[in-house]
This record gives structure tokens, sequence and C-alpha cells, in this order.
């Protein structure tokens, strides 16, 4: 037998129990009306707790039907709970990673300080969906029981614990109904913030790296953007060549890499892309020690770099020499090679070649750049010279952006450390929730007004 | 059995009541009607007298009432659980 049935029956007799003695207050021969205003309040509280007791499973199931109506189902509670749960250890996860990883380099302290927010924010989802978690392990395995009791206490005579009565049996029936509703009621308000993710970072490791980038007369490239990707060709950081030296806008120039797989390279530089050897570049290709890596990236192919005024070829360069701003390369051809310069309209340069050279000239855009291309194609095979120089040049100044850094984008660091992420958590797993149950609480108060309770009622309680 | 006992306990006590109150009522109704009959010339002895058939009147019509509706109570519950 269902221990709410004995409750019921206990609250059934006291109900009786109650009537009998209203009707004996009735009878009694003493006139005295504090005494004889009993006698129907007495029997009038018999007949409602014996409805109450006779209607119980009827109450049950329409704080059921009211959840259903509302589009809520203990199911869709417990995805909810479970998805919150998991998100909240994702993102501790999170910071127990980033923190980890980060711990042997200068910064930590600072991303430490940085990741705490993001820690506590996961602290207060966790006390909140704990109490979320109390308050459907009562309703749910015993709200029968606890709302069976609460009209047992409703019924005792003389109303001694008519309040507490009422009460339970509200917050039985409001909860049932309102936790149910809950995961539509948060859908409606907020939406549902992502999960992070770091075991992509944690697989492949972090270290922090100079990386230099020079032309093939190992003059250091000035300017340029230089994409980082992994071996399914995915973008994993976007730095910004600066004197020669990977350069980001949190970190300088000294970036985060991998530390645990190998990565591709790519220079862009007037609107033209150079992948850059080691090509991929693997951990072991980096020199340094344990905190500080370092390695050189080149392309022979792009011969010079000066000023964003570039010379590169398809062919094989065969000399170089430069003297001032006079440059002039050599190189071998074979059909469908080119030897190509590409100079900033900002930048006005003289340029001479050996015969049998078919030029054509282009213009290009590149980060609010513009300027001229010119590629010259060999008529024969053989080695070809061009010289070139710069007579004049102003400041070029291209807008090459945010930079992003490899924990940023593969760590995600960025995106859950950012306070919108922070306030989304805050609002979906705490703020709206217990907002929420205060509501309900609210209603509870209301329903048991109804069903008998007095005012202050949840204090007493 | 601890609710079993406390079953018996409030079936007892309702039981006694129960009795009480009829006993209660009879008395109240034959002193009603022992104020109301007295010769006595006080007009707010034989009010209190009327007032005490008429409570002990409507007292048995509930005890009987009472008895009436909360067995088709118990009879609507075994039917609705049955």
């Amino acid at each position: 037998m269902e221990m709410e049935v004995d409750y019921l029956r206990v609250a059934y007799e006291l109900s009786i129990l109650s009537f009998y003695i209203g009707v004996l207050i009735y009878a009694l021969p003493i006139p005295w009306p504090p005494l004889k205003r009993w006698a129907p309040r007495l029997m009038m509280d018999g007949f409602f707790t014996a409805a109450l007791a006779a209607l119980f499973y009827g109450l049950l199931s329409t704080s059921d039907y009211i959840a259903r109506v509302l589009g809520g189902s203990w199911e869709l509670f417990q995805g909810w709970l479970s998805t919150a749960i998991s998100t909240l250890i994702s993102l501790k996860g999170f910071v127990f990673v980033i923190t980890m990883i980060t711990s042997q380099f200068p910064f930590a302290g600072a991303i430490g300080s940085a990741l705490r927010p993001v820690d506590r924010v996961a602290d207060i989802g966790f006390i909140t969906i704990a109490w979320i978690s109390a308050l459907m392990i009562i309703v749910s395995n015993f709200g029968k029981a606890l709302a069976a009791i609460g009209i047992a206490l409703s019924a005792v005579p003389f109303r001694i614990s008519r309040s507490a009565g009422a009460w339970l049996l509200s917050f039985v029936l409001v909860f049932n109904a309102g936790l149910q509703v809950l995961p539509s009621f948060l859908a409606t308000l907020a939406e549902q913030p992502g999960r992070p993710d770091p075991s992509e970072l944690e697989a492949n490791g972090l270290a922090i790296a100079k990386l230099h980038v020079i032309d093939y007369t190992n003059r250091s490239v000035g300017g340029g953007i230089l994409y980082m990707y992994n071996s399914a060709g995915d973008e994993w950081a976007k730095y910004i060549v600066s004197n020669g030296l990977a350069w980001d806008d949190d970190f300088g120039s000294t970036v985060p890499v991998p530390s645990r797989t190998e990565v591709y390279l790519a220079l862009e530089i007037d609107n033209v892309r150079f992948n850059l050897k080691p090509y991929p570049l693997h951990p072991s290709d980096y020199q340094g020690n344990g905190t500080l890596w370092e390695a050189v990236v080149s392309n022979k192919y792009l011969v010079w770099v000066g000023n964003y005024t570039i010379i590169y070829t398809t062919g094989e360069p065969q000399s170089f020499t430069r003297d001032g701003d006079n440059v002039s390369l050599t190189v071998y051809l074979n059909s469908g090679e080119y030897i190509a310069f590409r100079t900033p309209s900002e930048c006005s340069v003289s340029v001479n070649h050996s015969d049998g050279l078919e030029s054509t000239s282009s213009t290009w855009e590149w980060m609010d750049m513009t300027g001229t291309l010119v590629k010259y194609t060999p008529k024969h095979p053989g080695e070809y010279t061009l010289s070139l120089t710069i007579d004049t040049c102003n400041r070029v100044s291209p807008d090459f952006g945010d930079t992003e850094n490899y924990l940023e984008k593969v760590g995600k660091l960025g995106t859950y450390m950012d306070i919108d992420f922070i306030s989304s958590i805050l609002l979906y797993y705490t703020t709206i929730p217990l907002l929420y149950t205060f509501v309900l609480f609210t209603i509870t108060t209301g329903l048991a007004r109804i069903l008998g309770g007095r005012e202050r009622l949840f204090i007493k309680v | 059995m601890a609710v079993q006992d406390l079953l018996n306990l409030i079936q007892n006590t309702t039981q006694q009541i129960s009795i009480l109150a009829w006993a209660v009522f009879l008395l109240t109704w034959s002193i009603g009607w022992t104020l109301r009959g007295a010769p006595i010339p006080l007009g707010r002895l034989k009010r209190t007298g009327s007032s005490f058939i008429e409570d002990s009147v409507w007292a048995a019509l509930w005890l009987a009432l009472g008895s009436t509706i909360f067995s088709l109570i118990t009879y609507l519950i075994q039917v609705i659980t049955s």
C-alpha cells in the first residue's frame, strides 16, 4: 500500500472527528458566542478536508494535466537538468584544461584571473541546479506523500495546523506542474548557451613560440598575414607579421602554437598567398627551451619583400643582388613559369629586365590597399634577370583587422571568457530558474490562502 | 502499526464524541424546554431556552446528516478507486 493512502485515511478520519466536534459544540448548552462560533467552522472544515482527501488523485492529475498543456513533462525537465549539469561540468573542465596547459607560461596568472569569473559562474550554476534538483526530488518522489500529509494537517481539528497543511498541498500541486514547465519557460525567455569543448586543445597541446618569417634573401618579411591551419584545412590562427615575427594582439611577438601536432603556415601579402616551409611545421622543427619555442619559416619563391613591394617567381631563383633600393634577380624559367612583382599604389618603381620576357599587368586590392601586378613570362626557357628600383614610396598602412590566436580559436577562449557567454550562462542556469522558483513560491502562497492558509504563511512554515 | 494505531485512536475518539454529542443534544434539548416552560417571567431566560432547543435540533440534524454525508463520501471514494 502506498504511503499516501495511510495519510489520506488519517486525513479522512480527522475530517470526521472535526465534524463531530463541531456538532458537539453546536449542541452544548453553553450560550457563549466565541465557543459557538467554532461549531459551523469545524463542520465546514470537516466537509472541506474530506472533499480534498476524496479528490486527492484528481488534484494531482489536474496538476499533471496543466503541466502537459503548458508543454512540460518530467522527461523534458530531466533533459534540461542533464544538459545543465553537463554544460557546467564542461565549463569547469574548460577552466581546468586552460589553467593546466598554461600553468607553465609567464601569462598563467593573467589567464587564471580572467578565468576566475567563468569558474565562479559555473559554481553558482551548480548551486542553483542543486537547489532545483532538490525541489524536483521532493516533488516527484515524495510529492504524493507530502500532499497527503498536507491534507491530514489541514484536517486536524480547530485549525491547529491548517496553514502548514494548505501550504504543503499547494507546494506539491504548484511545483509538480511548475517544474515540468521550467524548460519550456526558459526556452521562451533565453537562448541556451553553447557548451565548451576543450578536448581539441587538450589533445593538441599548447606552446608559446616566436615564428620568424623570412624571404629568399633571408630578410625578415616586414608585413603580411600569417595563417595557421590544421591538416583538415581548418584555420587555427591568424597572426600579423611585423618585422619578421608573427604577432598577436594579446600575446605580442610570442604567439600560442600547438605543442603536440603539426600545423600548416601560409603568408598572405599583396593578395597573394605563399605556403611557408617547413610545410607542415612539426613540433620537432621548433628550437628553444620548454617554455619558449622558436622556428624560422620561409618560401624561396617569395624572393624579396620590401615595404609591401614583393618579387616572386614560380621558377628556380639563381642569384639575387641588392644595393639599397635596387634589387636584381636572376631566375631560370621554363615555359609557363613566370617572375612577377607586386607594388602598392603608394610606391613607384622602375623596372629593367632581360630580353625575351613578355609582360602583363593588372591591379590588385588587399586589406584596404591597391596596387599593380606585373607578370613576366618567357618566350623560351632560360635564365632571365629582373631589376627593380623603388623610386619613391609613401607610407603604406594596410588594415589587417584583429588577430585570432590559436588559444582563442581552438580553445574558444574568447568565446567562453566573453561577457555575453557568462551572462547567458548566468541567465539560463541561475537567474531565470531562481526567479521562476520564486514565482512558483508566490503562486504556492496564493493557492495556500485559497485552500485555507493565512497570510505570511511561507515565513511561518 | 503506527498509522493503524493512530486511525483506531481517531475512530474511537470520533465514536465517543458522536455518542457524547447525542447525549449533549438530549441534555440541551431538555434544558431548553425546561427553561422555556419554567414559570419564570424573564424574557431573556425564555430566549435562551428557545436558543438551546434550536441549537440542539440543528445538532441532531447534522449528526444524522453527517453520518449520511460521510458514508456517501466513503462510498464515492470506493467507487472511484475501484
